[in-house]
């Protein structure tokens, strides 16, 4: 479904080649500076590409189209620094026109909706974590492209975490995760 | 999108606060230090009162621009299916109606300051409503090119102060020939012209810019 062909970022890697089918998970493994994130940003497309590199469904993408498919979380959150945690909810609301009940319900999975009232910034480093995760439960889209999804995250988020990781490659969704931790039983691209 | 970039800057109603702040008492101090001489602070006031709004907006976007690329927010809006150029001309509206709107009403309390008036106010207060756009527009321009520079704030000033001059000219001019009981509608037209060309300039430049500064 997605196919990456020869793409290259020199000096960090060069010629790199991957497919990823529906109800697969590629976890792309480096040290620190490897150049995980920026493989990440390329295949997002927030890097832009070089032209038939990204192929999505057989054809070469179109950016804007492809990004529809895609949810990509960074290194940075997200979050909107000056935003209560309701603010946050509205600012999605508007951004991905997605109803505010389903974000609300995500908080609730993620045990954030109780800091309605508080600034997203105050919150801990893990609930923030939590709170930008909480997209992968709001957010429908096929193509989970994550950047060390599990750091700051408690036993419990972890667990939130693979529960819907689980669900989302049970329900045909692809997932790239990049991390420098060694997960067992996942195909690998190592940097 | 706009919905999305008005309730933004909605969200930096604080940072906001401190903008209107600053050009209040630049305002009354440059007032305060021109004494009482009338004849020289109707003369001098379009200009100041021009540079200052031009600082203001110039020192003020970057710093919320800032704040927003920090957080990842630039990302999200280069994942939305909206152009780019969509995005910009709903955060330059937002700038206007956020920051344009209150920074043009201000100028119009402050005019007895001045004593300036009733017709030179309503002019200062329109050729002002009219650069807004353009300025709120060079200044996202600004903010752009030099999120990822040490010393932005300077750069900014280098690459997109000289981009102004047409708007604080024309501007100006409006202002003496109004002062002059002359028909200034010909030079409203030169300022409105040059607002849009560089409204456009800069929403232009700036979808070009967007990728390279979300690039961190």
């Amino acid at each position: 479904m997605l196919d990456v062909r020869n793409i290259s970022f020199p000096p960090l890697f060069s010629d790199l080649s991957f497919s990823l089918s529906k109800q697969e998970m590629l976890l792309v493994r480096g040290t620190n500076g490897a150049g995980k994130s920026t493989l990440l940003r390329m295949v997002a497309g927030l890097i832009p590409p070089p032209p038939g590199v990204l192929f999505w469904e057989g054809q070469r993408i179109q950016l804007s189209t492809y990004q529809q498919n895609l949810l990509y979380s960074g290194h940075s959150l997200g979050l909107h620094p000056e935003a209560l945690l309701k603010d946050q909810v509205n600012l999605w609301h508007y951004h991905y026109r997605v109803e505010k009940k389903a974000i609300e319900k995500a908080l609730h999975i993620w045990g954030v909706a109780s800091f309605d009232n508080q600034k997203t910034a105050h919150l801990s480093q893990g609930q923030q974590k939590r709170l930008s995760l909480s997209r992968l439960h709001w957010l429908a889209r096929p193509l989970w492209i994550l950047d060390e999804p599990h750091t700051n995250l408690d036993a419990e988020g972890r667990k939130i975490f693979e529960d819907a990781l689980a669900h989302h490659l049970k329900n045909e969704g692809l997932a790239i995760l990049a991390s420098h931790e060694k997960l067992s039983g996942i195909r690998e691209v190592f940097l | 999108m706009i919905l999305r970039e008005l309730y933004n800057a909605y969200l930096h109603k604080g940072s906001l606060l401190s903008t209107f702040a600053f050009f209040a008492l630049a305002l009354f101090c440059v007032s305060l230090t021109m004494g009482p001489n009338e004849t020289l602070l109707r003369q001098t006031a379009p200009g100041l009162i021009w540079i200052l709004a031009i600082l203001t907006i110039f020192f003020s976007t970057p710093l919320l621009l800032k704040k927003e690329a920090q957080c990842g927010l630039l990302d999200e809006i280069l994942l939305h299916p909206s152009l780019t150029s969509t995005y910009l001309l709903s955060k330059v509206t937002a700038e206007y109606i956020f920051i344009g709107l209150p920074l043009a009403l201000m100028s119009f309390i402050f005019s007895p300051l001045f004593t300036l008036s009733s017709g030179e106010t309503l002019a200062l207060l329109l050729t002002l409503l009219i650069g807004f756009p353009a300025l709120s527009a060079l200044g996202i321009l600004g903010s752009l090119l030099t999120l990822n520079t040490q010393g932005g704030g300077l750069l900014l000033s280098l690459i997109i102060l000289p981009l102004a001059l047409p708007l604080l000219i024309f501007g100006l001019s409006v202002m003496e020939i109004t002062r002059l009981g002359l028909d200034s509608f010909p030079s409203f037209c030169l300022l409105m012209g040059s607002s849009l060309f560089l409204l456009i300039l800069s929403i232009t430049a700036g979808s070009w810019a967007l990728p390279f500064a979300a690039e961190r």
